[in-house]
This record gives structure tokens, C-alpha cells and sequence, in this order.
């Protein structure tokens, strides 16, 4: 009765129900999107594969007063052998419970066949691209099993500088007068928390060991997919050897119950104590997280209203469904009832 | 009515919408499929081989490099060479200025310092060693301990002696208790026989008669007992010549005819006794008159005769006393008693005498022995004393001669160590003239030319510049024994090369060179001998230079392997090693692509390809990059490409 009476009213309020709820599901859409969004947070799904074992992704960032060295991450590695043996994980033939990589970031001057150019440089150890799988243009990436280290990766700004094409893998560049092989060619990240967060331009990727006989500097990075039996047990691990450390569970970041700590503390999100300057990729996360957060809030702002229009509209139908009931029940019983009595009689007949 | 027209045409218009919507969708539903799916690049995989390249870095250089060097310190007078100059062996280097160097100037001081020290050694070290004072002291106390074992040995009592006279003395002790007892019975019978006679004494029944009798026994027992007495000290005194006397008067009637007539012993006895005292007087008128021995031989027999008087005396006395008291006790019925009794009390006086006499005489004999036995104790306690004081001396002695020996050794060690320092000198010095003559002959000429044929790689000093002791003035490469280039790996790389092998060498990173690098060794890199190992090339060719960098690339013998994948198509996660292949699957619609993970194991890796085994064979295509992460079974488009 009440949507007939008021029927334009209740057309425009439902209307307006119905956009506001769209829009709360595009902004869950967008929350649940931003969360995959950052193939760099994505580490543990892609190493867990078909594997029924549950896998974490942990980042642990250090001071800029205090890294660690190469030495520091073999003796981690067996900590971590020691912790998966104490919780009964063993890997068995060619499988692996965990793949680690690490990182510094530095600058160097490289030259190539058209041009030099100063360019930043990030130092890797370990699968570093099994956490960050740029695309490649070319060639292949570098890893800490390869048997020669005197590899570097190109990004795409890079490899224009010096040599202005991108099909660059097997050519050869100078760094600090020695020559360096192109191993590949990358695509940097297209979302656009990770183009902002990247402002240094075109740089390279060379193994760190060999970055670091040139200019002597500390792992400002180091990032672990790990198998992970419990919540928590793979951050704990990293938290425990790397107390120093600003330590995350990227895995864990694009939750909604991380979100929502998120939401309660983003005041205080931004306010850092630790000395701790992080590499792009992390700057690109937490921009996701706050993101994510803003998507968070306008979707419980945008469901409200249809939530409450819903319960309303329940509600007004229930009550005019019951008073249509008491009022029609009796008279409808009483036909159906005759309706029987006649269909009775005239079988009798 | 025209409500429900209106009605039926709003769902026309709605169903009309739909169907284009869906004929659309339809028709471009591939192409947004497409478009929305990651879009990957591919690559056959084929069989070929595996080649792992070692690349690293070295520097060129002469296997062999000479360095001229000086032992001195003296002034260049002119450089004749400069860097890059070929030279040969003969060839003048440097010319030096006249005048002795400070090296040799200070080795003819070191020579004349130490031959100084050898000469002041020399005189120091005259030692002589004498032990007179010290062998003198031995003689000395070994002839005080001789002498005090002469003087011991007098005092030497045996045992035997000691513990027979200590036996005497205790013979003598028994025999005085046994004397002591008789003589005490004796006296106790004598006490008895004295009141058993005063009882039946004849001074009851008779007046003075045999009192008188019995004065005059008793002044004759007197008599007697003084006369032995006398006879007993001068027997003492005398006895000696008496027995002098004695034994010539038996030998003079042993020696008579009617002596030699006896045939019996007691005849014989008999005689001697019989002819003793005239013999005697014979013999003393004959050999000793006016001596001492006669005055002693007059004397005993005086005694000798007071003493057998006096016995008379005595037995007439009592005779008389006898005689007294028969007569008066002829009437007394006690006269037996009275004679018995006397005879009793005469007996046991004459018993108590004789006992007395055993019991002084035991008593002499006892204390005889006891200074005997006292006599031996002092010569002990002499003869103790004596051996104290030899082995005193004994001690003396054999510490003396120890630290004569001990003396002996200490000048013979020191001998010993004088004689080491003085050779050691002696080497010191025969070196020094050595290095003198070295520093002298060094130079000879001022004038220092090469040794060997080859191409002057530095020089060090300039004209009028001052050398220093050892400095090299210039570095030579003998070019004859070629160049080498070493380059730093790690273990596992050296393992991949063989020695023999021969590398590709850049000078540049421009291009290549015609320098041939062979590997002619790998060993330990000093720097990191655990994990680095040091690769030495055999350097070759036009254009070598010492001192060039060049670039090195050596690999591994290749392999060949069937099924090859470029690096970027293999993956890993915790399963192991995979990679992607496109799987076909025709539909009305066209191909549809989807990635098929095939599980692999990698055997050989390059910088380039890795050689796979498992679940893939060649020609299938394997996703190399994608647009998007893919996953297993995952829908993809192929690259336009």
C-alpha cells in the first residue's frame, strides 16, 4: 500500500538504494582487485603452485644505519632449515619448503654501445625474481644458482639509453671497467602505485656480490616465501633473526582484517621510527593498503544506506504481507472451502 | 488496453536489447576473451648443446721478469736505458759514481768491531784452572783419618774378649753369693759351736789353766793370722822374685842326678818338695846376692817360716789347751762335751776363716773382673770416640772431593761455552769479510749492466739520484719466456674448464684480438685458496704487451642434450623445476590455448639455454614471458608475433 501510495517516492528511493549499492560493490570489487593487483605480494601463491602446503611471503626491511651481509642470510637459511625440521617439514626430492631472496640498492655508472649513464642499481642474492616476475622483454632473468655473476638485467629505460633497442640479451656492458653481460631485458610494473612509487628511472639488476666488491654496502632488504602450518609461524621466524628489522607479511597485508587495522590506525601508519627507507615495491604496497582502506570505508559508507533501505523494505513488506493475511485468509479459506464443497457435490452428482 | 500495450512493448524493447547485447557478445566474445587473457611469447623446444662460458678479467704479463737490483748505497751517476728499451745481456744500465758505498764502509767497521772482540776475548778467556789448595786439603784429611784408625785399633775390644770378661764377672758374682752363703753358715755354726761351747766351757769346772790355754790358743791363732797376712802382701809384693827364685831351685833339682834317678811323679814331688828350701837358699846365694831379689827371697821365707811358727805355735797351744783340759776335766763329766764342743767351736772358727778368706778372695776376684769389664768399657768408649771422629773426617773428606769434581765440571763447561762464543766469533768475523768483500767486488767498476735479453719494463731511479741497500733500479721482462694472464674464479667455475683449453680474448669490450689464451693451470688463489681458484693462461699472438687488461671467456666441452628451453621458459615453485606448455584445444570459436605445467629436471645450464628431462619432448612450445602470471590450466592468447 505503502509503495503504491508514495510510488514515485519509493521508485526514486530505490533508485538511489540501488546506485549506492552498486557502488558499494565496485568499491568491494576494487578492494578485493587492489589486492592482487601487486604480483610483488603475490610471492607465496605463485611458489605454493599445486602444492597442498601453506605457504607465507615475509619482507623484513632494515635500517639504513644497519644492514646485513651475504653471510647473515646462510646463517638465516639454516635457522630456517632447524625451524621447519623442529614442526616436522622436510622437503622430499626436489621440492622446497621455502625460497628466499635479498636485495641492497646503490648507483653505477654503466656503459653501453650508444651511451653511459649513471643508473640505479639494485644489488640481488637469492630468487629475487620469483618475487618480482617483471615481464621480460628479453633474455631471461638472473639468480644466485647461475654459474657466472657477471650478469645484469636491463629495464626497458636502461636498455633505450644505452643501446636504444630492448632485444638486448648476450650483448655486453662496462661497469666499473669490467665487462657485464646482458642476461635480459624487463617491462617494469604497469600498476600505477608501483609507477608512482618508482622515480629513479632507468636502472638495472646485477648480483650482489659483485655490486658489493665494487662499492662495499649491506642488504637493505630480504624477502622469504616459506612454508607456513600456522598463522604467523613464517613472520615469526623472520622476527625472531631480524629483530632490527621492519618485518611484514605481505601474504597476509590485502586481507580485510588487516585492512581494518589499517583503517583504525591510519593516523599513525605513516609515522616511522625506525630509520627505515623501503625499496619502491613496498612504498607501491602500502599505497595498495591505503587504497584498499579508502575502498574499505566507502564501501561500509556506500552499504549502509541499501542495508538499511533492504531491512526497511523487509520490514514494510512483512508487516503489509501480514495485515493482507489477516485481512484476505478468512475470506480466502471460505471460498477455497466452497469451492470444494462444490466440487464435492458435483461429483456426488 | 492500451496499458497492456504499453506493457508489451517495454518487454519487447527489453528482449530486443538482450538479443543484440548476446549477438554481440557472441560474435566478440573471442576477442574480449582474448583480451582479458594474459598473452604469452613461446619458443620450441629442441635438442642442441650446452656450452657454460667462464668469463673473467686479466692482465697481461711476463712470465719471467727480471729485477736488477743494488746491495748498496751509492749514487747514479747516468741512466742508460729507458722503459720500453729492448736490451741484451751485457748491455750497460746504470753508471754509478766513484767512491765506497755506505754499506761497505759500514762492513769494514762491523769487520774491525768484531775482530777487536775476538782479540779482547782472546785474553779475557786465558783461564787456568788449579786444585792444589783442594788436593792438598784431601791428602790432609785422609792422612788424619789413617791416623786415627792406628790410634783406634788400640782401643779395638772383640767381643769375644768383651763378653768373656763380662762372663767372668758374673762367674765371679756367683761365686761370691755361693761364698757369701758359707761363709754366712759358717759364721751361723760358728755362733752356734760358740754357745753350744760356752755353755759346757771349761771355765766353769776349771780355773785358769785352760783359760790361760785358751789365751794362748788364741794369741797364737792371732799370731798366725797376722803372720799370714804379712805373707799374704808380701807374696803380693814379692811373689815374683820368690817364684824366680822357686822355679831356678826346681830346675836345679830337676837337673840333679838323684832328681833323674826318680821314676815316679810323686817321688819325684817328693824330692823337689824335700830339696826346695836349700836349693833355693843355694840358688839365691848363688845368682842374686845383694839384689832385690834376694831382699824379696829373705823376706817370704821369713814370713813363710813366722807363718809355719805360727801354725806351730798354734796346734801346740792347742795341745796345751788340749793337755789343760784333759787334765782338769778328768774328773767333769762333761770333758767329752767340753772337748767336743771345743773341738766343735775350733772347727767351725777354723771354717769360718777359711770361708772368710773364700769370700775375700771371691769378693778380689769379682772386683777384678769388674775392672776388667770397666777397663774394657773405657776402651770402647775410646775406641766410639775414635770412630766418631774418623767418620767425621770421613765426611769431611768426601765432601771435599765432590766439590773438587763439582769444580771440575763447572770449569770444564765454562771452557766448553768460552770455546762455542770464540767460534761463533770467529764465524762472525769470516763473515764479515765475506760481505766486505762481496760489497767490494759488487760494483767493481761502477758501472751495472744486464743480465739478461729482454725489454726494460720500468726503471726506479734517475741520474744522481742515491740507491738504497736492495732497492730494485729496474724491472726486465725476458721476453724469451713468453706471458701470462691469470684470471680469479670461483670453485665451481674452475670445474667446468680443463686445463689444454683455449679461451676467446677481447683487449676491449669493443672486439676481439688475435691473442691466444691457453690454460696451462688452475690452482689456489692466495687471497681465497678456499672458495677462489686462480686460472694461469698461456698468453700468445700478435700484440702482446705486458700490462694489457683483457677480457677472457673459456667454456665447457659441450654437450648435447635433447630437449633445450631458453632460461626465461623455466620455472620453480615448491614442487621443483617446471615449465609451461601450450596446450591446444580446437572449439567452434577457434583455438583455445591453455598453459600445461610439465614438471622437469634441469641438467645443464647455460646463460642462454638448460637442458630439461621429464615430461616434455622436442617441438613442444614452451611459454618463455607473459603479460599476466599464468597458472596451471590456465586459458592464454599467443603473441601476435
Amino acid at each position: 500500500m505503502i509503495f503504491k501510495r508514495h510510488k514515485k517516492l519509493c521508485l526514486s528511493i530505490g533508485c538511489v538504494l540501488l546506485a549506492l549499492l552498486v557502488l558499494a560493490m565496485v568499491c568491494l570489487g576494487i578492494f578485493f582487485r587492489l589486492g592482487s593487483r601487486l604480483e610483488s605480494q603475490q610471492a607465496a601463491e605463485r611458489f605454493q603452485g599445486e602444492s597442498q602446503e601453506r605457504f607465507a611471503q615475509v619482507s623484513a626491511y632494515f635500517p639504513a644505519t644497519g644492514g646485513v651481509t651475504e653471510q647473515d642470510i646462510w646463517t638465516f637459511r639454516q635457522t630456517v632449515d632447524q625451524k621447519l625440521l623442529d614442526v616436522s617439514l622436510e622437503a622430499e626430492g626436489s621440492e622446497a619448503l621455502y625460497a628466499d631472496a635479498y636485495s641492497a640498492q646503490g648507483e653505477i655508472a654503466v656503459e653501453g654501445s650508444r651511451g653511459r649513464a649513471t643508473a640505479p642499481v639494485i644489488a640481488v642474492g637469492g630468487d629475487f625474481f620469483l618475487f618480482h616476475p617483471l615481464q621480460l622483454r628479453c633474455g631471461s632473468y638472473i639468480s644466485q644458482s647461475d654459474l657466472m655473476h657477471d650478469r645484469v638485467v636491463l629495464d626497458e629505460e636502461l636498455a633505450w639509453k644505452l643501446f636504444g633497442g630492448v632485444e638486448l640479451a648476450g650483448l655486453t656492458v662496462e661497469i666499473n671497467g669490467e665487462p657485464y653481460v646482458i642476461a635480459g631485458v624487463v617491462q617494469r610494473e604497469k600498476d600505477s602505485a608501483s609507477e608512482e612509487a618508482y622515480t629513479l628511472g632507468g636502472g638495472l639488476y646485477m648480483h650482489y656480490d659483485r655490486f658489493n666488491a665494487i662499492k662495499e654496502t649491506k642488504i637493505s632488504c630480504y624477502e622469504l616465501v616459506c612454508a607456513n602450518p600456522i598463522s604467523g609461524f613464517a613472520l615469526d621466524i623472520v622476527k625472531e633473526r631480524f629483530a632490527a628489522a621492519d618485518c611484514v607479511e605481505n601474504s597476509a597485508r590485502f586481507k580485510i582484517e588487516q585492512c581494518a587495522e589499517n583503517v583504525i590506525n591510519f593516523g599513525s601508519r605513516t609515522l616511522k621510527t625506525d630509520g627505515v627507507i623501503h625499496p619502491y615495491w613496498e612504498s607501491a604496497a602500502r599505497m595498495m593498503e591505503n587504497r584498499q582502506a579508502a575502498a574499505l570505508v566507502l564501501f561500509v559508507i556506500f552499504i549502509i544506506l541499501p542495508l538499511i533501505g533492504a531491512i526497511a523494505a523487509i520490514v514494510i513488506l512483512l508487516k503489509a504481507a501480514k495485515g493482507k493475511i489477516r485481512r484476505e485468509l478468512p475470506e480466502q479459506m471460505e471460498k477455497f472451502s466452497q469451492r470444494r464443497w462444490e466440487k464435492r457435490a458435483a461429483k456426488e452428482e | 488496453m492500451n496499458e497492456k500495450k504499453k506493457n508489451r512493448g517495454w518487454v519487447k524493447n527489453v528482449a530486443i536489447i538482450f538479443l543484440v547485447v548476446l549477438l554481440f557478445l557472441t560474435f566478440f566474445s573471442n576477442t574480449i576473451m582474448n583480451r582479458s587473457l594474459p598473452e604469452v611469447s613461446v619458443k620450441y623446444a629442441e635438442s642442441g648443446s650446452i656450452t657454460t662460458q667462464i668469463r673473467g678479467t686479466g692482465t697481461i704479463e711476463a712470465v719471467d721478469t727480471y729485477q736488477v737490483t743494488i746491495k748498496e748505497s751509492r749514487k747514479i751517476k747516468s741512466v742508460a736505458v729507458s722503459p720500453g728499451q729492448q736490451v741484451a745481456a751485457g748491455d750497460l744500465l746504470f753508471v754509478l759514481s766513484e767512491g765506497d758505498s755506505d754499506e761497505l764502509a759500514a762492513a769494514k767497521e762491523a769487520l774491525e768491531t768484531l775482530e777487536l772482540s775476538y782479540q779482547k776475548a782472546l785474553i779475557t778467556n786465558e783461564a787456568e784452572y788449579d786444585y792444589t789448595r783442594q788436593e792438598r786439603a784431601i791428602t790432609k784429611l785422609e792422612k788424619q783419618i789413617n791416623e786415627t784408625d792406628a790410634l783406634r785399633r788400640d782401643y779395638l775390644v772383640s767381643a769375644e774378649v768383651y763378653k768373656k770378661a763380662t762372663d767372668a764377672v758374673k762367674t765371679a758374682e756367683d761365686a761370691v753369693n755361693v761364698a757369701q752363703v758359707k761363709y754366712d753358715q759358717a759364721a751361723k755354726d760358728l755362733k752356734a759351736a760358740e754357745s753350744d761351747f760356752e755353755v759346757v766351757s771349761p771355765g766353769n769346772t776349771d780355773g785358769g789353766a785352760v783359760t790361760a790355754a785358751m789365751n794362748a790358743l788364741e794369741a797364737a791363732r792371732k799370731a798366725l793370722s797376722d803372720a799370714e797376712n804379712t805373707l799374704e802382701t808380701n807374696t803380693l809384693l814379692y811373689g815374683a822374685h820368690y817364684t824366680i827364685v822357686e822355679n831356678a831351685a826346681k830346675s836345679e833339682i830337676m837337673a840333679s842326678d838323684e832328681y833323674l834317678t826318680l821314676t815316679t811323679d810323686s817321688e819325684r814331688e817328693a824330692f823337689i818338695n824335700q830339696k826346695l828350701g836349700v836349693y833355693m837358699d843355694y840358688v839365691v846365694t848363688r845368682d842374686h846376692k845383694g839384689t832385690d831379689i834376694e831382699t824379696s827371697y829373705n823376706t817370704l821365707t821369713a814370713n813363710k817360716k813366722a807363718v809355719a811358727d805360727a801354725k806351730a805355735a798354734v796346734n801346740s797351744a792347742k795341745a796345751a789347751l788340749d793337755n789343760a783340759v784333759v787334765n782338769q776335766q778328768a774328773g767333769n763329766q762333761n770333758q767329752l762335751n767340753y772337748l767336743y764342743y771345743l773341738q766343735n767351736l775350733e772347727g767351725a772358727k777354723a771354717t769360718e776363716e777359711v770361708m772368710a778368706k773364700l769370700l775375700s778372695d771371691a769378693k778380689k776376684t769379682l772386683e777384678n773382673a769388674k775392672g776388667e769389664v770397666s777397663a774394657l768399657d773405657e776402651k770402647k768408649d775410646s775406641y766410639k770416640k775414635y770412630t766418631d771422629t774418623i767418620e767425621g773426617l770421613q765426611e769431611n773428606l768426601e765432601d771435599a772431593k765432590f766439590e773438587l769434581e763439582q769444580q771440575k765440571k763447572e770449569d770444564e763447561k765454562a771452557q766448553k761455552l768460552t770455546a762455542l762464543d770464540m767460534q761463533a766469533l770467529r764465524n762472525d768475523i769470516a763473515k764479515a769479510r765475506e760481505n766486505v768483500e762481496k760489497i767490494s767486488t759488487g760494483t767493481a767498476g761502477g758501472e751495472i749492466y744486464s743480465e739478461v735479453n729482454g725489454i726494460v719494463k720500468s726503471v726506479n731511479i734517475t741520474s744522481g739520484g742515491m740507491t738504497e741497500y736492495n732497492q730494485t733500479l729496474a724491472a726486465i721482462e725476458v721476453v724469451d719466456r713468453g706471458y701470462c694472464a691469470t684470471m680469479s674464479v670461483t670453485a665451481e667455475q674452475a670445474k667446468k674448464v680443463t686445463v689444454g683449453d683455449f679461451a676467446n680474448v677481447s683487449t676491449g669490450w669493443w672486439g676481439g684480438s688475435d691473442i691466444t689464451a691457453r690454460l696451462t693451470s688452475v690452482r689456489n688463489d692466495p687471497a681465497n685458496p678456499r672458495e677462489k681458484r686462480l686460472l694461469v693462461f698461456d698468453i700468445s699472438g700478435g700484440g702482446v704487451e705486458s700490462g694489457t687488461q683483457i677480457s677472457l671467456s673459456i667454456g665447457e666441452r659441450s654437450r648435447s642434450y635433447d630437449v633445450i628451453v631458453p632460461n626465461s621458459a623455466l620455472r620453480s615453485d615448491a614442487n621443483g623445476d617446471f615449465v609451461y606448455i601450450v596446450t591446444a584445444k580446437p572449439s567452434p570459436l577457434g583455438n583455445r590455448y591453455s598453459a600445461t605445467r610439465i614438471d622437469v629436471q634441469v641438467l645443464a645450464k647455460d646463460d642462454v639455454n638448460a637442458a630439461v628431462s621429464g615430461g616434455i619432448s622436442a617441438y613442444d612450445y614452451v611459454i618463455t614471458t607473459s603479460t599476466k602470471p599464468i597458472e596451471n590450466n590456465m586459458l592464454i592468447r599467443m603473441a601476435e608475433s
